[in-house]
């Protein structure tokens, strides 16, 4: 086991499993196999080819497709289709800062896999020069990942708010961080990956942030979805990386990003080249 | 103009105009047809087919190597194939410290081999602002003479560590002392694979944060750097925007602080492609 198995699973690619999944021209999504076969029984909105699921030609606007994938994403939930269903809105697009194409249910989402925007936070400590951050255990009634590792604060990147302001909720929610505290959390970059495996095609981008916390500060979950929380020395963090699996595969992207840049894994680290140009290992933005 | 004008040249070169150059089993550059083609000239050192140079089996060690190449490269340099000979040797290999020979530094991006380099961003806080020190490079130097330039930024030659050539070039570069040096924090690396005037450039840059004191000031000593700056963030931002008077890589390395320290966040629109870009696609040696 090695730091690098934490950047290779996160790079696992399955292209013959799945159909490019394509909106008004532009590839937003890959579709499994299976679920692409579904789709054939819904021509007045899904129009599959061997090669593509792409919507039908008809559906024009982002309001008319939200509403026309969205009558055919309830049928599916009824039989089952998507795990983990959150009663909230996705936006796809072909880049994030450009208008969605349409708005998908957030499990629904993940089985079209669409590209998902996530904002990451480090808690930060510093304790006589050296720093820790603080670690949770998710709560195990979490659909994604429950048990697992994870930061002290992280979140989808739901419509209708800004990554500031979702930081901020998540915040409160998560660590009951105060708002004047939270605003002071700095953005330091971004991880993204995209990996294909079973039938699910996770594409994802993470914003990272980094908050220093006084050192009297304990987080106290707000919402149910942590189970405690722990603060850890750098060097605990990237042991339990490299040794285990128990962190959240995407947290884990974000951690390594986390300890590269503070300096905890240097050039003496035998893959420190691969692991940083591993921190994104997804296709540009609007590309297939 | 903007940041990610400065970022526009990373744009994955067409390999197929290349022959991959093969040692020992390893791809460790890219050779351009013309090169490729003077270099059938010299069959008892490179063996040069359709898709791949190579070396003669009959060289057998490092040293060996290094020899012939050598003598090869002297030849075309009396040809007037490099410029800036800067007789410092450069290791060739599969993967950083683990050379399979040298070759002089001049004649790196001609074989597209894999270059590794150090650049220390020297800064400076000021409240909760950061400034960052900038040097102009001597109108004498033989690579992007006059160009905006790090505190402290080398390529990484052979026979030293990455500590001992900080050391080297701190001192050299900015009279830094090694309890300064000492301070400097490894923040990541950035990697690339480019198409430019000298050839591809096909480096890793290991990058450094170096906090210095506010009474700090650099001495250059070795007659690279004509003078130093120190910069208050938007009057980098402004000068990396608006003009390309930054070296292409330093460029490189100011935008990945600048993001890494938050002066620029994610309500940039240009954001996420300033990251992506950054950062090498995978697989692509």
């Amino acid at each position: 086991m090695s730091l690098l198995d934490r950047i290779r699973y996160c790079q696992e690619r399955d292209a013959a499993r799945f159909r490019r999944f394509q909106v008004a021209g532009h590839p937003v999504g890959w579709v499994a196999q299976e679920l692409a076969d579904r789709l054939r029984g819904f021509p007045q909105v899904f129009a599959v080819s061997r090669e593509a699921v792409q919507l039908v030609g008809g559906l024009d606007s982002a309001e008319r497709r939200t509403r026309a994938v969205g009558d055919v994403i309830l049928r599916l939930r009824e039989e089952g289709w998507f795990s983990g269903w959150r009663g909230e809105a996705f936006a796809v697009s072909t880049a994030f800062h450009t208008p969605p194409l349409l708005q998908l249910e957030r499990a629904a989402a993940r089985a079209f896999g669409v590209r998902c925007y996530c904002v990451q936070l480090n808690g930060i400590v510093e304790r006589d020069g050296e720093l820790q951050t603080w670690i949770a255990r998710r709560s195990l009634s979490k659909p994604v990942g429950p048990g697992k590792l994870d930061q002290i604060v992280g979140g989808g990147q739901p419509v209708g708010i800004g990554l500031r302001a979702n930081l901020i909720k998540e915040c409160a929610e998560e660590a009951s961080i105060p708002e004047a505290l939270a605003r002071r959390a700095r953005p330091v970059g971004a991880v993204a990956y995209l990996r294909q495996a079973g039938d699910i095609c996770d594409d994802e981008v993470l914003f990272n942030y980094d908050l220093l916390l006084p050192p009297d500060f304990a987080p106290l979950n707000a919402d149910g979805e942590v189970a405690d929380f722990e603060l850890w020395p750098l060097g605990r963090v990237k042991a339990v990386l490299a040794e285990s699996e128990d962190f959240l595969f995407d947290v884990a992207l974000s951690l390594l990003d986390f300890l590269v840049r503070h300096g905890a894994i240097g050039p003496s680290d035998p893959d420190y080249i691969e692991i940083c140009e591993g921190l994104w290992s997804s296709p540009p933005e609007g590309a297939a | 103009m903007s940041l990610l004008d400065r970022l526009a040249m990373i744009r994955e070169p067409d390999l197929s105009r290349y022959r991959r150059f093969v040692v020992d089993g390893h791809t460790v550059g890219w050779v351009a047809a013309d090169l490729a083609a003077r270099l059938r000239g010299h069959d008892g050192v490179f063996v040069v087919d359709g898709e791949t140079v190579g070396l003669s089996p009959r060289l057998r060690d490092y040293r060996e190597r290094t020899a012939a190449v050598a003598g090869v490269l002297q030849s075309l340099r009396a040809d007037g194939w490099f410029r800036g000979w800067r007789n410092e040797p450069y290791p060739v290999g599969p993967s950083f410290g683990a050379g399979l020979f040298e070759i002089e530094r001049a004649a790196v991006p001609s074989f597209g081999v894999r270059a590794y380099g150090i650049h220390v961003n020297g800064f400076v806080r000021d409240g909760a602002d950061l400034r960052l020190w900038v040097g102009r490079r001597s109108r004498h130097k033989p690579t992007y003479p006059n160009q905006l330039d790090h505190l402290v930024a080398g390529g990484q030659p052979a026979g030293l560590s990455l500590a001992e050539n900080l050391l080297k070039e701190g001192a050299e570069e900015a009279s830094l002392t090694p309890d300064l040096v000492g301070r400097a924090k490894p923040v990541g690396v950035l990697s690339y694979l480019l198409e430019n005037e000298e050839g591809l450039r096909n480096d890793v840059l290991f990058t450094y944060d170096l906090e210095l004191p506010a009474d700090f000031t650099p001495a250059n000593a070795d007659g690279e750097i004509e003078e130093f700056f120190l910069w208050p963030i938007d009057r980098l931002i402004r000068e990396m925007s608006d003009t390309a008077n930054f070296k292409f890589n330093v460029a490189f390395v100011n935008i990945d602080f600048l993001i890494r320290h938050g002066c620029i966040g994610p309500e940039d629109p240009s954001y996420l492609e300033l990251v992506r870009r950054l950062r090498r696609r995978p697989g692509l040696r």
